[in-house]
């Protein structure tokens, strides 16, 4: 009896354990960019010559990734939710557009324009511009 | 005058695309509501193109960009739905079917039907929708809601979720165009 009592108790701890685990990887929010590791660094115009050479192979390298890229700030879009901020390649390729997390929207304010920085995000593949999502903002150099 | 043709071919390019007006900051939110979860994701670098001469509307998106509350809604969007590494864009090529009421010279709000071709997951379908043109100090502002069934576009619902997730998609744009 006790044996089966035994058996009980630890089936449904471990039913309680897996329906926790389940329902907190269920609920598990995205995780932050910025305590992410870059999979790759590089100046804002490799990326974009890379995308335009090879797309296809470009998105297989770099889509999902998190990417590190300098470059020149060229234009900041702050509205209602939306914070873009558009990083130029060298001026014979296209550029970056880097989508901030609203809760990077003050640093986001003070991104100067004309000015190098280092933004950090996930590449999502590229439209007019290559596109990184949940950036965050590296110490401008 | 051999001079002035180049001139002319210049000033006939800039005016064309003139006439365009564009946005790189497009922002395109879906929903949809279900037994056991709503599900809700929005993307904000949508790009879409307005051909101020003759009513044309195009617009782009990368479906990675969808933002959801849970990442294990994500992954399951990208790997399982959309199989976004095999179709990464949605488009919508169409025209402004009541193009002739709206006056890109005039501030005010137009309601207009866009009727034109979605293609999403490798699937192109007509579609029509209805939305609205705000025109004010200089921007133009374009809305619209429609829904879509994710199985027109051979986006597969598992038998284990179907009766939990809605096959019918509520999906809201909205652009500003410069």
């Amino acid at each position: 009896m006790k044996r089966w009592k035994l058996l009980t108790l630890i089936l449904t701890g471990l039913i309680s354990i897996s329906f926790l685990y389940g329902w907190a990887l269920f609920n598990k929010k995205t995780a932050d960019t910025a305590i992410m590791k870059a999979d790759f660094k590089m100046e804002a115009s490799e990326l974009i010559k890379a995308f335009e050479a090879d797309e296809l192979n470009a998105g297989n390298r770099y889509n999902d990734k998190v990417i590190s890229i300098t470059g020149i700030v060229s234009s900041v879009s702050l509205e209602d939710s939306v914070l873009n901020v558009v990083i130029e390649g060298d001026g014979n390729t296209g550029a970056v557009l880097c989508q901030f997390s609203k809760n990077y929207a003050e640093a986001v304010k003070k991104i100067p324009v004309g000015k190098k920085i280092r933004t950090k995000g996930v590449c999502t593949g590229m439209l007019l511009d290559v596109v990184l999502v949940r950036c965050v903002p590296d110490p401008a150099i | 005058m051999k001079n002035i043709l180049p001139v002319i071919f210049c000033l006939c390019v800039c005016y064309a695309e003139a006439q365009k007006i564009s946005t790189r900051n497009g922002k395109i939110h879906f929903s949809s509501k279900a037994k056991l979860m709503n599900i809700d994701a929005h993307n904000s670098t949508a790009v879409s193109v307005i051909d101020k001469s003759n009513g044309n509307i195009e617009f782009a998106v990368l479906m990675k960009g969808f933002e959801f509350e849970r990442a294990l809604m994500q992954e399951h969007f990208n790997d399982d739905y959309v199989e976004s590494d095999k179709y990464p864009k949605s488009t919508f090529k169409g025209s402004i079917t009541n193009f002739s009421t709206v006056d890109f010279t005039k501030n005010g709000i137009y309601n207009i039907s866009v009727t034109g071709n979605l293609s999403l997951h490798g699937i192109t379908k007509p579609l029509t929708a209805q939305g609205q043109l705000k025109l004010e100090n200089g921007f133009v502002y374009a809305n619209s809601e429609f829904n879509i069934m994710l199985s027109d576009y051979n986006i597969k619902i598992p038998s284990m979720v179907s009766g939990d997730i809605s096959n019918n998609i509520k999906i809201r744009i909205n652009f500003k165009y410069n």
